[in-house]
C-alpha cells in the first residue's frame, strides 16, 4: 500500500478546512479566540476570589481553558466529518480515515496558532515560560490521538444515529464542568476524588497545565497514563471503526 | 500484446443494512436494538461475476434500484464487497457524479488540485494535470480564479470530468454524470470518452440512453434485482432489456 497519495488527499483537506474556517467572516480567525476569551473572563471575574488556594487563579483557569478548548471542536468535528463528507464518500474511492485525520492536523494547527496570542495574554497575567512548556508538544500530540480514537468511536456510530452528534453536543458543558479545567481537584472532597480520575481528560489537562503554567514537568506516571489512554483509545476506536465501515455507504 | 484483465468480479454480493423501522416509539427503539433487530440487511447484488478485458467498453442498464450504481460503486472501491472477490488493475477514473467534491470556497485553480488528491492522482503530476483540465474545460483565466460557488453547476462538471480525464486512467467509470451540463458540452464530454476508448482505454458506462450505450459500448451487462441477467454483445442485449421493458 502507498501512502503518498493519502499524505497529500489529508494535507489539501487539512489546508482547505483552514481556509474556509473563517472566510467569510470580518474578524477571521479572531472568532476562535473570543470564545475561549469569554469563557477566561466569566472565570476571572466570578471566581477569580474564590479559590485562595490557587496561588494565581486567572493564570491557572486560562491555561486550563486554553488547554480544554482543542477537545470539544475536534470531538465534534470528528463525529460530523463522514456525513459532512458524505457526497465525496459516494462518489470517490476515498478511505474514510483521510478525512479524519485530515480534520485532526487542522485542529491541531489551530491549536498552535492560537496558542501564539494565548501566551502573550498569559505573559501579561505573570507567566513567563520555562522549559516544561516543551512537555505541551507531546502532551497534545497524546491528547489528539486520544481524542481521534474518541472520534472514531463516535463518529462510526454517528453515521447510524444520528442523535450522536446531538448527545455529544449536549454533553460537553457537562464534560468540562466534570474535569478540573477551572477548578482544583483539591476542591472536590476527598472521598469524591477518586471519582475524578475516571474521567481520562483528567489525565491530560492536568499535567499539562502544570507543564505550562506552574513550570513542573509531568511525572512519570503522567506520561504513562497518557500514553497507555492515547494508545487505547486509538486502538479501539479504530477497531469499531474498521468493523462498521463496509455499511457506511447505505447511510451517507 | 494480450489484454489484461482490468477488473474482474467474482461471485461478489453485497447488502445494505437498514433500519427495520418497524418502531413506532422511541421505548420500541430501544427495545429492537437491544435485541439486535434494529437493522436488517437488504441485498443489492447478488453473485455477480464479470470481468472487463484491457480496451472493453462495457455498458450497464437495468431499471431503477436494480444495483447499476452500487455495482459501479463496488468497481470503483467505494463500497466493500460483502462476499466475492474484486480485482482492480491499472489507474481507474471514477465519474460518479461531477461537481462532488468541489469547495465553493475556493477557487477553480486551487479546486483542481483538491480534486485531482481526492482522486488519487500522483501528486507528481500536478503541473501537467493542472494545464491539462484548465485546457479541456475552456474556462478564461479570470473564471478559474473566480470562488467555485459563483459557477454553474455546467462549469463546476467541466472541472469535474476534466480531472477525471487528466488522471490518465486505464478505466474510466461513467455513472450517467453527464446530464448534467449543456448540451455542447455532453457532446464534447462524450467526444473525449471516445478519443479516450480509440486510444485503447477501457469504459464501464451506466446509462439510460439506450441509443448513448449503443454508441458507445460493444458489451452490455443487464442487472435484474441484483442479478446479472444478461451480458453479451451491446445491440442483443439491449434488445432483451428493451422487450422486457415493454419497449
Amino acid at each position: 500500500m502507498q501512502y503518498g497519495p493519502h499524505l497529500i488527499q489529508i494535507w489539501r483537506l487539512a489546508r482547505k478546512y483552514l481556509l474556509v474556517r473563517y472566510k467569510n467572516s470580518v474578524l477571521g480567525i479572531f472568532w476562535s479566540l473570543l470564545n475561549p476569551l469569554i469563557l477566561f473572563l466569566i472565570f476571572s471575574f466570578i471566581f477569580g476570589q474564590a479559590f485562595p488556594n490557587v496561588p494565581n487563579y486567572r493564570l491557572f483557569a486560562l491555561s486550563g481553558i486554553l488547554l480544554w478548548n482543542f477537545f470539544p471542536g475536534t470531538t465534534l468535528q470528528l463525529i460530523q466529518v463522514w456525513p459532512d463528507n458524505a457526497p465525496l464518500l459516494r462518489s470517490y474511492p476515498i478511505h474514510p480515515l483521510v478525512f479524519s485525520l485530515a480534520a485532526l492536523v487542522s485542529s491541531l494547527s489551530h491549536f498552535f496558532l492560537i496558542l501564539i496570542p494565548f501566551t502573550l495574554l498569559m505573559a501579561s497575567l505573570g507567566w513567563s515560560p520555562a522549559l516544561p512548556a516543551l512537555a505541551l508538544l507531546p502532551g497534545i500530540f497524546l491528547l489528539a490521538l486520544f481524542t481521534l480514537g474518541l472520534g472514531l468511536f463516535l463518529g462510526a456510530l454517528n453515521v447510524f444515529f444520528r442523535d450522536v452528534a446531538l448527545l455529544w453536543n449536549t454533553l460537553i458543558p457537562a464534560l468540562f464542568y466534570f474535569t478540573p479545567v477551572v477548578y482544583p481537584p483539591e476542591l472536590v472532597p476527598a472521598h469524591l476524588r477518586s471519582v475524578l480520575w475516571f474521567n481520562p481528560l483528567a489525565w491530560f489537562i492536568l499535567p499539562l497545565r502544570g507543564a505550562l503554567a506552574e513550570g513542573q514537568w509531568p511525572t512519570q506516571d503522567q506520561w504513562t497514563g497518557m500514553v497507555v489512554l492515547a494508545l487505547g483509545s486509538c486502538f479501539a476506536g479504530s477497531l469499531f471503526f474498521t468493523r462498521l465501515r463496509r455499511y457506511f455507504i447505505a447511510f451517507l | 500484446m494480450e489484454a489484461r484483465t482490468l477488473l474482474s468480479f467474482q461471485d461478489v454480493q453485497f447488502s445494505y443494512l437498514i433500519p427495520a423501522g418497524q418502531a413506532t416509539s422511541f421505548k420500541e427503539a430501544v427495545h429492537e436494538a437491544l435485541r439486535g433487530r434494529y437493522f436488517i440487511k437488504k441485498p443489492v447484488l447478488k453473485g455477480i461475476t464479470f470481468s472487463l478485458q484491457q480496451g472493453e467498453r462495457v455498458g450497464i442498464v437495468g431499471r431503477n434500484g436494480s444495483g447499476k450504481t452500487t455495482l459501479l460503486r463496488l468497481a470503483c472501491g467505494i463500497a466493500l464487497p460483502e462476499h466475492g472477490l474484486i480485482r482492480r488493475l491499472g489507474t481507474l477514473a471514477p465519474v460518479l457524479s461531477l461537481g462532488a467534491g468541489l469547495e465553493p470556497e475556493l477557487s477553480g485553480l486551487e479546486n483542481i488540485l483538491l480534486l485531482y488528491a481526492l482522486a488519487g492522482g500522483d501528486p507528481k503530476m500536478e503541473k501537467e494535470v493542472m494545464h491539462s483540465v484548465v485546457e479541456f474545460s475552456e474556462l478564461s483565466e479570470q473564471v478559474l480564479k473566480m470562488q467555485v460557488k459563483r459557477y454553474s453547476s455546467g462549469m463546476m462538471a467541466r472541472l469535474s470530468f476534466g480531472v477525471a480525464m487528466a488522471l490518465n486512467p486505464d478505466l474510466l467509470v461513467v455513472d450517467e454524470a453527464l446530464a448534467v451540463g449543456d448540451a455542447g458540452f455532453q457532446q464534447k464530454c462524450y467526444a473525449a470518452i471516445q478519443e479516450f476508448c480509440s486510444m485503447g482505454g477501457s469504459l464501464l458506462l451506466v446509462s439510460h440512453a439506450a441509443e448513448e450505450v449503443q454508441r458507445m459500448c460493444h458489451r452490455v451487462l443487464w442487472l435484474e434485482e441484483g442479478e446479472l441477467k444478461a451480458d453479451g454483445p451491446a445491440l442483443a442485449v439491449l434488445k432483451q432489456y428493451q422487450n422486457a421493458l415493454g419497449l
